[in-house]
Formats: structure tokens, C-alpha cells, sequence
């Protein structure tokens, strides 16, 4: 038996753990991860108080710390109401145990199953994901749930295929096979690299 | 400084065993409400193994303020699909990361503004349960709000007053000014002790019933024997008939 005072005194900073997700597959996916990361970070630029987090290990029970658990990382998450300043990893305890609000997983062969499965479960029942989607580079399947309750419930798209995201205030479309932001009134969200060609298009 | 896994594992303390740090609750009416909601649920489900259920307990979720993190314990929390045994407090890190499914605030006069306000922000945004209900034992006040995506909504009461909860599979409602538990069926679900005192009437009938057998079994026992003796007495063999 401990008080809880003893026990603080010895808690180690893990905040600054290092990640254990493995690097993504291929340059297909790579893209499509940093589209989604810099084209959020744009579209909130005047915002300070989110995290994303992109191929990154999210620490939430000590079994991880023993290699005990089969999760290793998400590759796109998002966290409203917390510092915005970069991380190594999300260690949930040193966060006033924050959860993600939003998971985009980039679906590949061999993640199908565990995407599909176990994430799907773990997103539901234990981080309590609001808003859960995958999406494959190759394959282009796409599929999104929202959380009603402790349930997952499927985010049934528009006839175009778009997919609403209450957390994000956005759209998610399948554009010229990549995963993409629209907003509210059907504008496609540029990438920070569109936007440079377009600026030097109107120089030139 | 990064560390690793192996240093991590080695410096985080055990922490299974730490106190549960909750004042005393308000009143005896607070009490004996928060009892009996314990009380009835772990005995309505007596052959699960798959439950906790936390009363009056602290939930640590910040490690570096065990002492100061600005939240105390729900007066009650559910948590399921995890292991039913006694803890002395719900430490999310050593419990696979898991929050409760359920909570319900006792309001009192001292709690009621933290309980509406503050604490519904953090069950919504932290801590993300699914379900939450306030109830006043004082004053009657009962409210219910489920998880939409990332929001509390309102849990629209039946006519009754009754708010369905999805995670218990029950009603719970106000009956004679005590929050309980109803079926589905709108069958009230009985406290500990009214099912004693049912099992004992049960198990009264039943002895009574007992009773009236065998004194019926016994007469013809009586009147057998009687037959018997008087068929002998006429110089017959019972047996031979």
C-alpha cells in the first residue's frame, strides 16, 4: 500500500519515451501521411491548442513498457485541448491522459487485419476515439465510424463518397486517389504545396 | 533526454496498490443511496466476472500529479471487460489503459455546481465516458447524458421519468426518492436486501410446502397401516390381494 504523495515522488518522466511505430511502407503512403499532417496544420494555422500526431506510438498501460501489448503506433491521430508543441510520442499519463479525438490509419496489406480489428477495438473501447477512418493508398478502400455511446456506428458517406468529420469541421474524400480535406461548402483544402505552386504561377 | 522502454519499465514504481484519496461522502442519504446502487448491481450481476465497480474511489490518470490532479473519484463508476476483484483505487496505466463506461454523481449542496459543470467537461473531453448521470438524493435532481462523437447529449427521459442506460442494460430511475435499477421489462430490480427477504419467503413457502407433504404422506402412511391390520384381522393376506 502506497499514498499517493510516496509514489509521485518516484514516478520517472516518461514524457520523454521514444516512439516504437515502425517507418511507414512506402513513399505512396509517406505522401499520403504528410498531405494529411500539413494540410490539418494549414487549415488551422491560427489554432494552438491540438496535437497531431503521425506515425507515432501512443503509450497508454504499463504491459507496453513490457513488450507486452500487440500496439505499437496510429499512424494519424489528432487531440483537441492540449499544447500544441512537438513530441516524440503521446505518453496518455503525462497528458492529463488524453486520448485521440480522430484516427486516420493508412491501410496496407499486411495492417488490413489489425486496422480492421483489434485498432478498431482498441480506438473503441479503450482511447474512446470519437471519430475512427481508414483509408488504403493502394486499394483506395475507405470506411469511417463515429462513436455513439461506447458503439462504433458507421459514418455512411455522401453519394460522392465524401465522409463528414465532426472533430476536424471537414470532409474526407477520396481525390485523384488520395485521401483529402473538403470543407463545408465542397472547396478542396489545398496542400501548403499547392498553395507554393499556385503563389509562384501568379509571380511568374 | 529520450529513454527507452527498458529504462521506463525498470524507473515506473508500482503503482497497483495506491490509496484511494476521496473525502468522506456528505451525509447518511448519500451514503446509504451510493450502497445500494453498489450493492444491487454487483448482486443483479452475481455470475459475471467481467465488471468493476468503483464507489467513492480515486481514478489516477496523471502521473506526475497523483497528488494534485484536479479531479476526485466519481461517487460511482463502472467499468467492464476487465478483471472483478478488489482494487483500493483505478489506476488508468496499470489497468490497459482503461476508463470507466459509466458514472453517476451524487449531487449535494457542496458538489452540485463542480458536478454539473467541471466534471461533465472532463468525463466529455478526457475521460471520455460513454454514459454520465447526476442524481440528488436531497433534492431529486436526475439527469443523464450519453457520448455522441465527442459530446454529452441529453439522455431523453420515458414519460415516467425513467433514463435508459445502454451500458447497464437498465433503466435507472427515482422510486420512493431512492435512484434503483429497472429491467427492460420495467421490473424494479430488487436491492440486496429485498432479495433476502424475497429468497426467505420463497424459502418459507417452500418449507411450508414441504410440510404439508410429508403430513400427507404421513396420514397415508397411517391409513395403510390401518388397512393392512384390518384385512389381517379379517384373515387376509394383504400381500396376496
Amino acid at each position: 500500500m502506497s499514498t499517493a504523495e510516496e509514489i509521485e515522488k518516484l514516478m520517472p518522466d516518461t514524457s520523454q519515451l521514444l516512439s516504437i511505430q515502425p517507418e511507414m511502407e512506402s513513399p505512396l503512403y509517406y505522401t499520403q501521411l504528410n498531405m494529411l499532417v500539413t494540410g490539418l496544420e494549414w487549415w488551422w494555422r491560427n489554432r494552438q491548442d491540438f496535437f497531431i500526431g503521425a506515425n507515432l506510438t501512443i503509450y497508454y498501460c504499463r504491459q507496453q513498457l513490457e513488450g507486452k501489448e500487440d500496439y505499437l503506433g496510429t499512424d494519424f491521430f489528432v487531440i483537441e485541448g492540449v499544447e500544441n508543441r512537438p513530441r516524440n510520442c503521446w505518453v496518455a499519463w503525462e497528458e492529463d491522459a488524453s486520448y485521440p479525438d480522430l484516427v486516420i490509419e493508412l491501410m496496407s496489406n499486411s495492417t488490413a487485419d489489425v486496422d480492421r480489428g483489434f485498432k478498431k477495438e482498441l480506438y473503441r473501447n479503450t482511447f474512446r476515439v470519437a471519430e475512427y477512418f481508414w483509408f488504403s493508398p493502394d486499394t483506395l478502400e475507405f470506411n469511417g465510424f463515429y462513436l455513439s455511446g461506447s458503439q462504433y456506428i458507421p459514418r455512411e458517406p455522401l453519394e460522392n463518397g465524401w465522409r463528414w468529420s465532426k472533430v476536424l469541421g471537414l470532409y474526407l474524400a477520396v481525390v485523384d486517389g488520395k485521401l483529402r480535406y473538403v470543407s463545408h461548402d465542397g472547396e478542396l483544402v489545398p496542400t501548403p504545396e499547392e498553395l507554393a505552386t499556385l503563389a509562384q504561377k501568379k509571380i511568374t | 533526454m529520450s529513454i527507452t522502454l527498458q529504462q521506463a519499465k525498470i524507473l515506473l514504481p508500482d503503482t497497483t496498490k495506491l490509496y484511494s484519496d476521496e473525502p468522506e461522502m456528505e451525509s447518511s442519504l448519500h451514503y446509504t443511496q451510493l450502497m445500494m446502487l453498489v450493492a444491487t448491481l454487483e448482486w443483479w450481476w452475481r455470475d459475471r466476472e467481467d465488471f468493476f465497480i468503483g464507489a467513492n474511489l480515486t481514478i489516477y490518470f496523471n502521473h506526475q500529479r497523483l497528488k494534485t490532479q484536479d479531479s476526485r473519484g466519481p461517487d460511482f463508476f463502472l467499468v467492464k471487460e476487465t478483471e472483478k476483484r478488489p482494487r483500493t483505487s483505478w489506476v488508468v496505466w496499470e489497468e490497459k489503459g482503461r476508463y470507466p463506461n459509466l458514472i453517476i454523481e451524487l449531487l449535494s449542496d457542496s458538489t452540485a455546481r463542480v458536478d454539473r459543470v467541471l466534471k461533465k467537461q472532463l468525463y466529455q473531453n478526457r475521460l471520455h465516458t460513454p454514459e454520465y448521470f447526476w442524481f440528488s438524493p436531497d433534492t431529486l435532481e436526475f439527469k443523464g447524458f450519453r457520448l455522441e462523437q465527442k459530446e454529452y447529449v441529453p439522455i431523453k427521459p420515458l414519460e415516467n421519468g425513467w433514463l435508459w442506460s445502454q451500458e447497464l442494460g437498465l433503466y435507472l430511475a427515482i422510486v420512493e426518492r431512492k435512484l434503483r435499477y429497472i429491467t427492460q421489462d420495467g421490473l424494479l430490480v430488487p436491492t440486496l436486501e429485498e432479495s433476502v427477504l424475497q429468497e426467505q419467503r420463497k424459502v418459507e413457502v417452500e418449507r411450508q410446502k414441504a410440510e404439508s407433504e410429508r403430513q400427507r404422506a404421513n396420514e397415508a402412511e397411517t391409513r395403510n397401516r390401518f388397512l393392512e391390520q384390518r384385512l389381517k384381522e379379517l384373515g387376509m393376506d394383504p400381500n396376496s390381494l
